[in-house]
């Protein structure tokens, strides 16, 4: 029966290639313990999409509710205090994820020729994800966001140069609104376009060497 | 070398996504608390 359901679909869509294409390539024998933990950020990743998008039906971004509606997600939305919670401790296993990869994958020195842009492209993703828990954090608009905020106005401050100008339009620009749509939707598409190409040189060039 | 060059199903899937299972036990764990 669930043969037939295959083939009936299979001769619409053409999934069996697909699926086989994706699932049935060899993976060298050397792979050990230390090459998971791409995988693992990325299923961290999936998980902060998920538990993010179920907070958008909540949360309001504008520095008069903000506090109120992420109080309401905690404490009376069945199971919300679970999904902020995962949110939050995924996104600090996310960054210790992170790290063993570059450490891993320095360690392999899976970084030089041909797989240089594949680094490049995930040292970018790692500034993403500071620029995901920079702006994260004002969220919720309370004290914590408050001096959060005023902690990397002050840092910024002391650049020099354009330091004081980008103070200003941090101050300015940068707070619970803003914030939120870049939390939301201009970091996602980065990230999404930045994944997309590391995945497929990830296939290209296959699984670097053993130590 | 005489590798065998497994597939990547079902040996592959099922180890990381038991090691999968493991994170989201711990993040769990941790947002429980």
């Amino acid at each position: 029966m669930i043969g037939k359901i295959y083939d009936w679909l299979d001769h619409r869509t053409g999934i069996k290639k697909l699926v086989t294409d994706k699932l049935e390539y060899p993976i060298p024998d050397h792979v050990n313990f230390f090459y998971c933990f791409g995988g693992l950020s990325f299923f961290i990743i999936l998980l902060q999409v998920v538990s993010g998008f179920v907070m958008l039906f909540y949360y309001t971004p504008t520095p008069e509710k903000a506090l109120e509606s992420v109080n309401y997600l905690s404490t009376e939305v069945p199971y919300g205090w679970l999904i902020r919670n995962m949110h939050r401790w995924a996104a600090t296993l996310l960054v210790a994820m992170i790290f063993f990869h570059i450490t891993s994958v320095f360690l392999h020195r899976a970084f030089r020729n041909p797989r240089e842009l594949n680094w490049l492209s995930g040292l970018l993703m790692g500034l993403v994800v500071i620029l995901f828990s920079v702006t994260g954090v004002i969220l919720p608009w309370d004290w914590k966001s408050y001096w959060d905020l005023t902690i990397w106005a002050d840092f910024i401050g002391t650049w020099p140069f354009f330091g004081h100008a980008l103070r200003d339009l941090l101050l300015v620009n940068f707070a619970v609104g803003r914030s939120f749509v870049i939390h939301v939707w201009a970091l996602p598409l980065v990230t999404i376009i930045l994944l997309w190409v590391h995945f497929k040189m990830v296939k290209k060039h296959g699984i670097s060497g053993p130590l | 070398m005489g590798m065998k060059n497994r597939k990547f199903w079902p040996h592959h899937v099922l180890k990381s996504g038991f090691l999968m299972l493991v994170v989201l036990a711990v993040i769990v764990t941790l947002s429980y608390y």
